[in-house]
């Protein structure tokens, strides 16, 4: 018996387009994803974790009268796409008992091209003993210092590979290569009955093993440690007043992440996640009026720059890669979108946010990499971070992130961070510990009066952005400069 | 390794364990663990009173876990031909063989007993049709519209399979189904928000938890500001689940006994057996719950079985591993889930008409922990709060971000409602003395 050979994912990415034609449906994809990550974690002495994971399948969405149906399967074959796809079309039907506006997308332009992020050294050729003998080394170096209380360490490595291939029955065919790494470590130090972490991390980027600089990560060891024996003993931060603040990259991304990021989302500004991750203070009333931030601050959405988590070739309903303002000279100026959102706000493309965490959910609306621009050079609000310190009566300094917390239509906040330091008459004095912020979002950002300059930008970023039912996990960059806000208010914990 | 063929669709438990045992006659590791994973699940999520997202979601993967001496490595895949689970049983034992040697390794588990009661699976829930949910969420939505709000919220079915064995002979498996519903409703500056969470959809009443919710959101209308401060409150189940949780993660014996933990004495050990907290909190791991009704074996193959934490106000029992327990001389726990607490048979409305006043809290959003040690945590009200007045709902107050000690919380608790599931946990409403409200917002 001669058994025919298995369909490639691009013959049953075909089969799909060509079944979801004959349904009549408006609109069709289908997205085949395998997933391969590589996880390696040290606690102390013991490699905690060293992992690999390789998911596949494919997800099948489907515009059929207006209404949304989808379904996906970790089954490749001929038999499972054809049930997949009509799961999908049943679906959609029964969407139409709830839908009164039928959805209309935007035109795109049905591309068939590759993408592959540019690196230099693929992650997976790498010798697992030679990553697990650098967190190991990282630990003991940490771990000398028991004697003045770190208690308990921690480092890890996490690399990722997913190839997507995205066809629709618009005409497109897509396929993209994705990279990731991201290296880190941190310890906790125990003292006078407290407990509190210092971390190093180089941010995750999509990269490839270039990223992972042993001799940089083993040489922020010993300021690492002695940063938190520091902190364990420092005094608490001051509480219930108001104070000027310095806030790094490594800090800043992520106050961007929550009050830009989020509230530009427009799927949450129609209300999509107002049962969940929450809906937006920005609303379309307010697009090209509203007073976001001081003048000159600028933030720039961009799936186009080099090594951001987000960059890609086209983003999950094929729209290629852009980079746009979404707030210039302190206006919000513009969205987040994908097809749908951009055809209800009335636009004629969109500028590409879809993104879907796997191949079993869907594609929404998620943040791209979104980045605050320096300062002009020249420009009013430009000072590098060491002269906003010396230009600083009184103050604190922030790196890394702590607690954060943001209210639901994203006004109010909340930040903690991973290392403070009193400012006093232009010059650092002693660390705090136990440092909160709050502000409302653009009170915080109207408060700005210093920039660093194009040379002080670093590409930091997340990888665990939560939003969606089912809840999907994106990554994305925030590259940002040196900031110095004046006037926010403070409180610590009691 | 002679699995050559797979089911077209793994639905059995013991099609599971048969796939685990040929894993392990295929292994050539001095020791493998196996853990399976299917589930089948859908969602309908409607906004703006409409459909807005259908999902059906298939999938299964496999984890194994090989050793050789005190080295192990874990490579898990999807489970869609047989070439993919041979290639991560190959994987683990690439990985094991060039792994570092663990200090902590333990050596894989004997076979368990567990107790009788498996996890509770209701075949309607796991054959729920899209047109099925699709009905539900018209209904909900008519409601809303018919009210003057609109609907935001999520149907979900969910059927699963788990299935672990090791190369001691340990085997477990069992099949869960969960539904559950969540629906928010705004009415112009009025919100309202409620969720339900049971084994089987039949036990979910959508329509009246939509029409409640909905009369809701009118009572949050025009929303008054209230100075932050400290002022008694009332959390709702799902809003003191949102708290309760940080404090069974935070359970944990190393933690305490390392001096990072809200647990840890000033002076070295634990509080174990300190009258920490309101005599009213008895704090378990009950998977038996008829609530629950959750699987009698943890991922990792331990057995569940219900134990108390806390008993009327005193910690009994921290999260032991297997690594600590064996340093220890004491009995590894398993993870602490589900945890469950105890209430009484009050509604949260009685608790209001027992309380002079104070600030009714009816969801807890983005709870975050300040301190780790000190187990403090900041979030935000979130979908109704309210003012308590002479023992009734006064108005609607704008939302409040809170910075909160959660021992404080639970040692200032003086009354607690009837006990609810609120996802896979089961709570009460509690009242406690005062609750730390910082700032406030405009957001509704």
């Amino acid at each position: 018996m001669v058994l025919a050979a298995p369909l490639t994912r691009k013959e049953l990415a075909a089969l799909a387009i060509d079944r979801l034609r004959r349904t009549g449906c408006e609109y069709g994809e289908v997205r085949f994803t395998g997933e391969h990550t590589q996880r390696l974690t040290a606690r102390d002495r013991s490699m905690d974790e060293l992992s690999e994971r390789r998911s596949s399948g494919f997800g099948v969405r489907v515009l059929l009268d207006g209404a949304w149906g989808f379904a996906a399967s970790h089954r490749l074959g001929a038999e499972q796409v054809e049930r997949t796809v009509a799961l999908a079309v049943e679906t959609a039907r029964a969407s139409r008992l709830a839908q009164n506006t039928r959805v209309r997308l935007v035109p795109v332009v049905p591309e068939r091209g590759s993408y592959i992020t540019p690196i230099k050294v693929d992650p997976f050729s790498v010798p697992v003993e030679k990553k697990a003998q650098l967190l190991l080394e990282i630990n003991e170096q940490l771990l000398r210092y028991g004697d003045q209380g770190i208690r308990k360490v921690r480092s890890f490595l996490r690399f990722g590979r997913e190839e997507k291939l995205f066809a629709s029955t618009e005409g497109a065919l897509i396929e993209q290569t994705i990279y990731r790494s991201y290296p880190g470590f941190s310890c906790t130090a125990v003292a006078n009955g407290d407990a509190q972490e210092r971390s190093y991390e180089r941010p995750p980027l999509n990269i490839g093993y270039e990223h992972i600089d042993a001799a940089d990560l083993m040489a922020q060891t010993e300021r690492v440690a002695t940063e938190a024996i520091q902190k364990v003993r420092a005094p608490r931060g001051p509480q219930g007043v108001r104070s000027t603040l310095l806030l790094k990259p490594s800090h800043l991304f992520l106050t961007i992440h929550e009050s830009v990021g989020h509230p530009t989302e427009l799927d949450r500004v129609y209300g999509y996640e107002a049962n969940f991750a929450g809906t937006s203070f920005a609303t379309t009333d307010k697009l090209g009026a509203l007073r976001y931030a001081a003048s000159g601050v600028n933030f720039r959405a961009d799936r186009t720059q080099e090594g951001g988590r987000a960059t890609c070739g086209w983003d999950d309903e094929g729209v290629p890669a852009q980079s746009w303002r979404v707030v210039e000279d302190g206006i919000l100026v513009d969205y987040l979108t994908d097809r749908e959102t951009a055809c209800r706000l009335g636009r004629a493309a969109s500028n590409g946010c879809a993104f879907a965490d796997s191949w079993a959910n869907v594609p929404m609306v998620r943040i791209p990499n979104l980045g605050l621009e320096p300062g002009a050079d020249g420009g009013a609000l430009t000072a590098t971070l060491a002269e906003m310190i010396a230009d600083t009566e009184a103050g604190i300094l922030i790196d890394g992130i702590g607690s954060y917390s943001i209210d639901q239509q994203r006004r109010n906040f909340q930040f903690g961070g991973d290392a403070f330091w009193k400012i006093e008459k232009g010059r650092i004095v002693h660390m705090f510990k136990d440092v909160t912020y709050c502000a409302m979002t653009t009170d915080f950002w109207n408060r700005v009066d210093a920039l660093g300059p194009q040379r002080e930008l670093e590409q930091w970023g997340t990888d665990i952005c939560g939003k969606g039912e089912p809840m999907q996990i994106a990554q994305m960059s925030h590259a940002c400069v040196p900031v110095r806000v004046r006037d926010i208010a403070l409180g610590s914990p009691d | 390794m002679t699995l050559d063929a797979l089911p077209a669709e793994i639905a059995s438990k013991t099609q599971a364990l048969e796939i685990i045992d040929q894993v392990i006659a295929g292994s050539a590791a001095e020791g493998v663990f196996v853990s399976l994973d299917g589930a089948a699940q859908a969602l309908s999520r409607f906004s703006g009173n409409q459909m807005i997202q259908n999902v059906n979601q298939e999938r299964a993967s496999i984890a194994i876990t090989s050793f050789f001496g005190s080295r192990g490595a874990t490579a898990t895949a999807t489970v869609g031909n047989p070439e993919s689970i041979e290639a991560a049983l190959r994987s683990s034992e690439t990985l094991a063989r060039i792994a570092p040697e663990d200090p902590e390794w333990m050596p894989l588990l004997e076979p368990q007993m567990y107790d009788a009661p498996q996890a509770a699976f209701d075949e309607r829930t796991a054959r729920c049709s899209p047109l099925e949910r699709g009905e539900i969420v018209q209904r909900v939505c008519r409601i809303a519209a018919a009210a003057g709000g609109e609907a935001a919220g999520t149907l979900a079915a969910e059927s699963r399979l788990r299935a672990v064995g090791n190369s001691r002979g340990l085997r477990a498996a069992g099949r869960s189904t969960t539904a559950s519903f969540s629906c928010t409703a705004r009415t112009g500056d009025g919100s309202s928000w409620g969720e339900q969470t049971a084994w089987k959809l039949g036990a979910l009443d959508c329509v009246a938890m939509a029409e409640a919710v909905v009369r809701r959101a009118h009572r949050a209308r025009s929303p008054r500001a209230v100075e932050p401060g400290f002022y008694p409150v009332i959390l709702h189940p799902a809003a003191f689940g949102e708290l309760l949780a940080w404090v069974g993660w935070n359970l944990d014996a190393r933690a305490a006994d390392e001096g990072r933990s809200f647990m840890s004495r000033p002076d070295g050990g634990t509080r174990l057996g300190e009258a920490m907290f309101s005599p009213l909190v008895h704090l378990e791991r009950n998977p038996a719950h008829p609530l629950l009704q959750s699987a009698p074996f943890l991922p990792d193959g331990q057995p569940n079985r219900p134990l108390t934490l806390i008993r009327e106000g005193v910690p009994k029992l921290l999260h032991h591993s297997r690594y600590w327990a064996a340093r220890k001389g004491c009995a590894p726990t398993g993870t602490f889930f589900p945890l469950t607490m105890v209430g009484s048979g009050a509604s949260p409305m009685d608790l209001v008409s027992r309380t002079e006043r104070g600030v009714l809290v009816h969801r807890a959003w983005y709870v975050r922990a300040i301190n780790p040690r000190e187990l403090t945590v900041t979030g935000m009200t979130r979908d109704g709060t309210f003012w308590i007045e002479d023992g009734q709902i006064a108005y609607p107050i704008r939302n409040l971000r809170f910075n909160q000690s959660l021992p404080h919380l639970l040692r200032d608790i003086d009354a607690v409602g009837a006990a609810e599931r609120y996802g896979p946990m089961v709570v009460p409403a509690v009242r406690s003395g005062a609750f730390r409200f910082t700032s406030i917002t405009d957001s509704i």
